[in-house]
This record gives structure tokens, C-alpha cells and sequence, in this order.
């Protein structure tokens, strides 16, 4: 009993030191990037929240900011880049495109909603949100994280990583993207090491993935030379 | 000798930023007064509205759903009436193209959520926003009409039946 109430005690602090100083990691893809920057700057300052320090590395980020267009050549880099991060990690959402594809929606080459590649937390409506909005989302974020502590589970829901609807067969952005999603299998079937594996090794990749550099030819099916 | 001169102009220019005002706006508790043509949410009036469609057909995006049905005195009643915000650019061309001004640009651009299908708002969470909209703003529209406060509640429970 002292035991438990000491760890839960402890869980309180570290979500509290959890939500207090998010660190976003620095990643901006398109006009919302704008935005994010804007609220990063004085008269927004983000640095109120303890959200202010945008790392350059996902190795030192909480909270991964999509903001902005996510095309299908992008996918992969998301995923990887959300998969670089440590646990435990958030995603918002910024803007219309992330959310759901926005514009694009209809259209080949966009993907709909960043939510099939990583889970997002929080969803920021917008095109582009204004700084406030994405301080009222950072703010949900807040209560997010706290009411995950007392649930002691994540309330996002995980992609399936099922991209067969969406892209055909064979594609090389599909195949790419299903090898950064669990069980995380080489090409062979065989299991990749998880901590060494291809998941943050391009080079890795291209020797399980032959040809996926390069788009296949229209006749006759194989990889050809870009 | 430069050096010092070159450090003493950018002290100066540090001790005239010392005495002005801070910029940071207090969000959550203070929010900035938004310009005519701020991109924020879209309101719909009930009470305006005709049923015309021509905001879902003006809408690039096609993110407005617009059902009616005749009524016996000739007018239409609105049976949908859907927007979804996720698709939503806040171009604000429906409300341009409405020739009533039934949907006006305007609301509150702090709609976050955890779940995006809340994203989506039927026409029942539309005339919600909208009454609260306008009792928030002393029943002014966007586009600084005043409201009158028994057509709107006439209007909204006249949707039910």
C-alpha cells in the first residue's frame, strides 16, 4: 500500500514534469510551419507553456508537431522520425492537410490524414490554425497527458499500418512504409533486429529492398534505373 | 576602440527595448482583437439560411452538405446541413457566395479536439455554435447585423418539426 502510494506519487510528478516541458521536435512541411513559428516568437511565446525549445534531433524531442502538408514521399520520413523519438512521445496535428489531407484530400499524391502513418493525440483544425489555436491544442495536449496518467494508458488510437487501400501493389513507398510498422520484418519475412534494424538506416533498408530506390517500369514490372 | 563604440550602440539599442511594453499577448487569458478577414471558424445562422446550396456548390473543397426539403408555403427546410472541418481551408468563399449571409466568417478558432470525427458538425452542432456565438456577442453577427434574439430561438425550434 505504501509502496503504491508512492508510485503513484511519483507518476504525478513526472507527468507534471512531462506536460511542462514538451519539446517539440522541428518539423515543418509546409504553410503551417509559418504559423508554428509565429507561435515559437515573442508575441505568442510558447516558452510559457515550456514548449519552446525546437530540437533538431528526435532524439531530444516529446512532441512531434506535423505541421503542414504530408505528401506520400514524406510518409516514411514521418514515420521514421516518430519512431527516432523516445518514449514517451505526442503527436499534434496542425492544420487541415495533417488532419485529413485538407485541399489535397482528393487528390493522388497527398496522404489522408497523418493519422495512418503515426497516432496523433491532438488535432488542430485550421488553414493554417492561427498561433492560438495551436496554443489551445498544446493546452489539450496538456490535459491529454495528464489524464493518461490516470487512465495508465495512451487514449490515441495506433494506425493499422494497412496501406492496401491507398497505394497498389508492389509500390516502393508502400513497402517502405510497411516495413516501419511492427513486426517489422525484412523483406524475407525474417525478424529485424529492433534496435539495430532499418528502421533509422537508409542503407539498411536499400540492401533488404532492392529497387526501392527506384520506380518500377511500366512493362515489364521490374525496378528500373531512375 | 571601435569594439567599445560597437558594444555601447547595442546596449543602447537593448536599454531603448528595457522601457517599452512586453508584446507577448496573455493568451488564454487575453486574446488579440482578429482583423475583418482572420480565417476562423464558420458560423451558420438557421434563421438566415434559404437552403439555396450555394455554399456547397461555391466551396472548392466540397466540404459542406446541404439536404432540404419543400415546405407547403413554397420555402425549403433544411433537412442537413453538415461542414467538416477537417477539409475545411476557412477560404471563407461560401460566405462570399451566400447571397443572405446565412454563413459568416467569424467564430472561434479554438476548436481542438482528440478525436477528429468530432471535427465533422452536423447541422444540429452547427446551430448550437451559432446560438452561442451570438449570445456571447451580444446578439451581433459577424458582419455586425443585429440579431433578433426570438427569430433565432423561432428558427432553431421551428428545424425540429
Amino acid at each position: 500500500m505504501r509502496q503504491q502510494l508512492l508510485v503513484t506519487q511519483v507518476d504525478k510528478v513526472f507527468s507534471w514534469a512531462r506536460r511542462s516541458s514538451l519539446w517539440p521536435a522541428m518539423f515543418g512541411l509546409a504553410c503551417c510551419a509559418i504559423e508554428m513559428i509565429a507561435t515559437a516568437n515573442a508575441r505568442y511565446d510558447l516558452a510559457r507553456f515550456g514548449a519552446e525549445v525546437f530540437r533538431a534531433s528526435p532524439r531530444q524531442a516529446d512532441m512531434m508537431i506535423v505541421a503542414g502538408t504530408v505528401t506520400w514521399k514524406m510518409a516514411p520520413a514521418v514515420r521514421r522520425i516518430y519512431l527516432q523519438m523516445a518514449e514517451p512521445k505526442w503527436v499534434i496535428s496542425m492544420g487541415s492537410c495533417s488532419n485529413i489531407g485538407g485541399p489535397f484530400a482528393h487528390g493522388y499524391s497527398t496522404l489522408p490524414g497523418v493519422n495512418n502513418v503515426i497516432p496523433v493525440d491532438v488535432y488542430v483544425p485550421g488553414c493554417p490554425p492561427r498561433p492560438e489555436s495551436l496554443l489551445a491544442g498544446l493546452m489539450l495536449l496538456q490535459d491529454v497527458i495528464e489524464e493518461e496518467r490516470e487512465l495508465g494508458r495512451k487514449l490515441r488510437p495506433e494506425p493499422t499500418g494497412d496501406f492496401s487501400s491507398m497505394l497498389p501493389e508492389g509500390d516502393p513507398i508502400r513497402r517502405e512504409l510497411e516495413s516501419l510498422f511492427p513486426p517489422y520484418l525484412n523483406i524475407d519475412g525474417t525478424p529485424r533486429d529492433p534496435l539495430t534494424g532499418a528502421l533509422d538506416n537508409d542503407e539498411n533498408f536499400l540492401s533488404a529492398h532492392p529497387g526501392a530506390d527506384s520506380y518500377p517500369d511500366q512493362q515489364s514490372g521490374q525496378a528500373g534505373a531512375r | 576602440m571601435a569594439y567599445g563604440l560597437n558594444l555601447a550602440k547595442g546596449m543602447l539599442t537593448t536599454f531603448k527595448h528595457l522601457s517599452r511594453p512586453p508584446t507577448t499577448v496573455q493568451f488564454p487569458e487575453e486574446e488579440r482583437d482578429l482583423g475583418p478577414r482572420a480565417r476562423t471558424n464558420l458560423v451558420w445562422f438557421v434563421e438566415r439560411c434559404t437552403g439555396c446550396s450555394t455554399c456547397a456548390q461555391a466551396c472548392p473543397d466540397g466540404c459542406i452538405l446541404v439536404e432540404t426539403e419543400p415546405r407547403e408555403d413554397g420555402s425549403y427546410l433544411v433537412n442537413r446541413y453538415e461542414i467538416d472541418f477537417r477539409l475545411c481551408m476557412y477560404c471563407g468563399l461560401c460566405a462570399e457566395a451566400c447571397p443572405y449571409e446565412a454563413i459568416q466568417v467569424g467564430g472561434s478558432y479554438t476548436n481542438v479536439q482528440t478525436d477528429p470525427t468530432q471535427l465533422y458538425v452536423n447541422k444540429d452542432g452547427l446551430i448550437g455554435q451559432a446560438n452561442e456565438y451570438l449570445e456571447s456577442n451580444d446578439w451581433t453577427y459577424p458582419n455586425g447585423q443585429k440579431a433578433v434574439e426570438q427569430e433565432v430561438h423561432a428558427a432553431s425550434e421551428r428545424q425540429h418539426h
